[in-house]
């Protein structure tokens, strides 16, 4: 997947991490070591976060 | 014993903010050189009071040029460059360290309200260094960090700094870092348009996504959010920020910025939370700029704000 479409994926979903997945794809690709690893870290925590609260604030689960 | 550093300051006018600057340099030891480009205020006689050795020079539309002039007459081994408003707060050890040391060049942090950036300060005259840029003068090559700090005390520059760069443009007409220059003054002056313009001819002329590049897009998108209001072109302008710099939290505030004017409150807080946990993985061993409240304080605010908003909203869909 190119850049853009992986960007356009992201500002329409940034809630999910697919398109972050893809970004650190991208990013690895690229031979940035340090931005694939900022992402995946991101991936890590934004995504174990919303296991506990939604952007609303209630609990998800 | 004879000092192995000499301070080289360039000055007009700067009565208002110098004896702070000179004060932070009194325990250290070091001749003080001083540039004087046609002071009429106390300046001269307080760097005298100081003991500063004091060399009169002409501008000539370069400072890069009476940089390295007033350069050519110090015979240390080590040089170190203040402006006559920064004021040295911290790390005074650190330089007496580094001056006992191997040659090398080094940056310092300087910060001017909420802003961090860096610049090579201190160097060993057996790198060959000379200033480049006749407007704004930078020192070329990579420097280690130095836990040095100074902070830049507001003022108000003694020569028309658009001027200089008219003459720069003229001088170089190809060059694109004249017409960069020329969209920061815009910028600062707040002539909005002019700014826009200026930015697109550099972009344009520009191609390489350097720091200066990035910079310019990002304030594009600044302009487009808060003034213009046109949330598709800032999104456009920030686009190449993010892509090269994921991890400057100023990018994905503005985002945050963007989507919030837009009153989607949703991606809006994802993009402040994307500030705060990227922010956090930024090295800032980096020339890049900092602004330091876009790390925590201002997307923590700014997602509590969404969350309060978009319960506000859900509420009132469920009265309706």
């Amino acid at each position: 997947m190119d850049l853009a479409q992986i960007l356009i994926d992201l500002l329409d979903k940034p809630d999910i991490p697919r398109p972050y997945r893809e970004l650190q794809k991208y990013f690895a690709n690229a031979n940035r070591p340090e931005e694939a690893a900022a992402i995946a870290s991101l991936l890590e925590r934004k995504f174990e976060k919303k296991n506990e609260t939604t952007t609303d604030g209630s609990h998800s689960n | 014993m004879k000092p192995p550093l000499t301070v080289h300051i360039l000055t007009k006018d700067n009565g208002d903010t110098i004896i702070p600057c000179l004060e932070g340099l009194s325990q250290i030891n070091c001749h003080l050189l001083v540039g004087d480009l046609g002071s009429r205020d106390e300046t001269i006689g307080i760097c005298g009071s100081f003991g500063a050795k004091i060399e009169r020079l002409s501008l000539n539309d370069d400072f890069a040029k009476a940089r390295n002039h007033l350069l050519s007459k110090a015979d240390t081994p080590w040089h170190l460059m203040l402006e006559p408003w920064e004021n040295m707060v911290s790390g005074l050890e650190s330089l007496v360290e580094a001056v006992c040391g191997p040659p090398a060049s080094y940056r310092f942090s300087i910060f001017e309200n909420d802003i961090m950036s860096k610049s090579t300060r201190l160097w060993h005259r057996s790198l060959g260094l000379k200033w480049e840029n006749p407007v704004y003068s930078s020192l070329p090559g990579s420097a280690f960090d130095l836990p040095v700090v100074l902070t830049s005390l507001p003022h108000q520059s003694a020569y028309d700094i658009d001027d200089l760069i008219c003459k720069w443009q003229d001088r170089c007409p190809l060059s694109s870092e004249p017409v960069y220059y020329r969209s920061c003054i815009e910028l600062k002056s707040k002539n909005w348009d002019a700014f826009l313009n200026y930015a697109e001819l550099y972009l344009h002329q520009e191609k390489k996504p350097k720091m200066a590049y990035i910079m310019t897009s990002y304030y594009m998108a600044m302009v487009y959010t808060y003034i213009k209001k046109d949330g598709q072109k800032a999104v456009n302008a920030l686009i190449p920020c993010l892509t090269q710099q994921p991890t400057m939290a100023e990018f994905w505030c503005l985002l945050g910025d963007i989507y919030y004017a837009a009153s989607d409150y949703k991606r809006a807080y994802e993009f402040y939370q994307n500030a705060q946990l990227l922010g956090q993985r930024r090295k800032n061993n980096t020339e890049w700029p900092m602004e330091i409240s876009k790390y925590k304080e201002y997307p923590e605010k700014m997602m509590q704000s969404c969350l309060k908003l978009n319960q506000s909203a859900r509420a009132y869909v469920r009265q309706s």
